[in-house]
């Protein structure tokens, strides 16, 4: 796991990409959006079943993906349960939606929400320790929580979930969802050692 | 600025997306098949040009800053077609196309070390062909909901309509059989006394003309009830609620059946102080309690008692009445169908007294159009108790 000076280092990081990407949306939405991340928790691989209760896991959860790999290598995901996604996208494009199904050009929306705070995050990690990392492109799906980090670490020995509470507050509507960073083993390693460095 | 070779580029003519090319000094390098054919743009004509020459409104910060950080980190961008509906503005068949743009950086050594690749995704057909989804569900969910209301409508109408077939079966059968045993009596008696009146001394008379009042009583109760119910049903019953004393009207129908109680040897006690009053349409009432009255007349074997009780409970503002009897009492599965108009269940009184069923029906129907409740425990062989509670003044 990671100490506690690694912990306050990771979530400084957040709470710094967080600024950006609040900043980010505000701009493109044109109104004030508020971001924030009220605690970090980190599980291991066999911890899952606790990460599932955690979030209120459901098999409908609203998730945009992005891999990164290089010096490291995981996944970026921001997941919304299916009521936060359909409130998120109400207040950011001012459309009164009633049915929790999106179609595909709310999904898109969703999409580049998502796309924004991942960037934003991946970027202040990539500002930080001057990573060389290559992104995917941003992927959207439904699923639950555990099934998208098992599929994320299938086939690794051990794996390290990071867990970002993420309130979303758009005209002083608050809305919930869940940053995800995922990492294997070796990565986390090699975070880890970037963070020491960092708090040094 | 160099010429860059495009025959590479040509895979890109097979993508169903439209793609655009750009130097890192946003010049286009190439634009495929796809864009050519949605912007009205020829690569031939733009090729080398600023992209923001040919759409101005890339040149804003908001969206400068953002294709920027897709050359300096890396990172890809997702301009979503609610959001950004006219990033691109393009034609599909002489509409507007819905389509989401991706932006990403594509590491190139043969140019000056990256390019920017935007990929514009026609949703056109997906967002209408969903649309058209949802509305085609919507419209089933309507015609599902007013099936359905229709549905219930029929149900309520044909339960409506067995129920007036009941009441018009239950109306003939009285007809039939509870009125034709005590008017058969009187027709043979009255023959018998026309026939042989000779014959007949003073006390046989007298008993015949005893036993014809007695089936004329009961005929005339049963016509009583047939009238009532026959009003009740057909909306010609008014309810004019007012406060009544109840001790008077129970005394008054006391006497009326006091020649059958002093024939079956019964005992009636009526505990009820003067002051009790009940908030109800008098006539409604009289006719509830005549018939709780009679039906435990009937059903209390010879030298039985009834007790009949009112109480005021002055915190609820409500009347107590009951009427117990040690009478021949009510299975379960008859108690559970006392107040079926349709039920078969009825029997006559222990000296093979008329009883139609129709009575309690009413009683049950009255209690309730006046506010009231009616509950009855009965226990065979033991006897029954029935409890009717009114409102004790009038109800604001």
């Amino acid at each position: 796991m990671m100490t506690t000076d690694q912990r306050a280092a990771m979530t400084e990081l957040i709470n710094i990409s967080i600024g950006v990407a609040a900043n980010s949306l505000s701009e493109i939405v044109n109104t004030r959006v508020i971001l924030k991340v009220p605690r970090l928790r980190i599980f291991g691989l066999s911890e899952l079943p606790q990460l599932g209760d955690e979030v209120k896991d459901s098999s409908s959860f609203a998730t945009v993906r992005q891999d990164f790999f290089g010096n490291l290598s995981g996944t970026a995901a921001l997941a919304f349960p299916p009521e936060s996604a359909v409130n998120l996208i109400s207040l950011i494009t001012e459309t009164e939606l009633s049915e929790e199904n999106l179609d595909v050009m709310q999904t898109g929306t969703l999409l580049e929400i998502g796309n924004i705070i991942n960037n934003a995050f991946l970027g202040t990690l990539n500002n930080q320790f001057d990573f060389h990392v290559n992104y995917t492109l941003p992927e959207y799906s439904e699923g639950s929580i555990t099934s998208l980090v098992e599929t994320t670490l299938e086939g690794k020995v051990d794996g390290l979930i990071m867990l970002a509470d993420t309130n979303i507050s758009v005209l002083s509507k608050a809305i919930e969802g869940h940053l995800l960073l995922i990492f294997e083993v070796a990565d986390v390693d090699y975070l880890k050692i970037r963070l020491d460095e960092m708090m040094a | 600025m160099k010429k860059v070779d495009q025959f590479r580029f040509r895979i890109l003519d097979n993508s169903p997306e439209g793609v655009i090319l750009l130097d890192t000094h946003y010049r286009i390098i190439y634009l495929n098949r796809m864009i050519e054919r949605w912007t009205g743009f020829i690569l031939e004509a733009v090729e080398g040009q600023p992209i923001t020459e040919l759409f101005p409104h890339m040149a804003k910060p908001a969206y400068y800053n953002r294709l920027k950080q897709v050359f300096e980190n890396g990172f890809p961008l997702v301009l979503s077609a609610q959001l950004h509906p006219d990033f691109l503005p393009s034609r599909r068949r002489g509409k507007p196309l819905i389509g989401q743009t991706t932006i990403s950086r594509v590491e190139e050594s043969d140019t000056s070390g990256a390019l920017l690749r935007i990929s514009l995704m026609d949703m056109t057909v997906s967002t209408t062909q969903y649309a058209k989804i949802v509305s085609l569900q919507q419209q089933t969910g309507v015609e599902i909901a007013e099936r359905k209301h229709a549905e219930a409508a029929l149900l309520k109408e044909r339960e409506a309509l067995q129920e007036a077939n009941a009441a018009k079966d239950k109306f003939f059968s009285i007809l039939a059989h509870d009125l034709r045993g005590p008017l058969g009596g009187m027709v043979s008696m009255s023959e018998t006394m026309l026939d042989q009146f000779d014959l007949f001394d003073k006390d046989e008379l007298k008993d015949i003309v005893r036993i014809m009042n007695h089936s004329s009583s009961q005929v005339f109760d049963l016509l009583k009830n047939l009238l009532t119910w026959s009003r009740l049903n057909t909306g010609r019953m008014d309810w004019q609620p007012a406060l009544t004393r109840i001790k008077p009207l129970v005394n008054d129908l006391a006497g009326l059946f006091q020649v059958q109680i002093v024939e079956k040897e019964l005992a009636l006690e009526i505990s009820c102080p003067d002051s009790i009053l009940v908030y109800a349409d008098q006539a409604m009432l009289e006719t509830v309690l005549r018939n709780l009255l009679s039906n435990a007349l009937k059903f209390t074997p010879r030298g039985g008692r009834i007790q009949f009780s009112c109480a005021e409970q002055v915190e609820t503002h409500q009347t107590v009445l009951q009427i117990q009897d040690t009478g021949v009492g009510m299975r379960p599965e008859v108690l559970e169908q006392v107040f079926d108009i349709s039920s078969k269940y009825h029997t006559p009184g222990t000296e093979n007294e008329a009883s139609s069923g129709l009575g309690l029906v009413l009683v049950k129907e009255f209690v309730e159009r006046n506010q009231g409740h009616l509950s009855i425990e009965s226990e065979p062989g033991v006897g029954s108790l029935f409890t009717c509670i009114f409102p004790s003044s009038a109800q604001e």
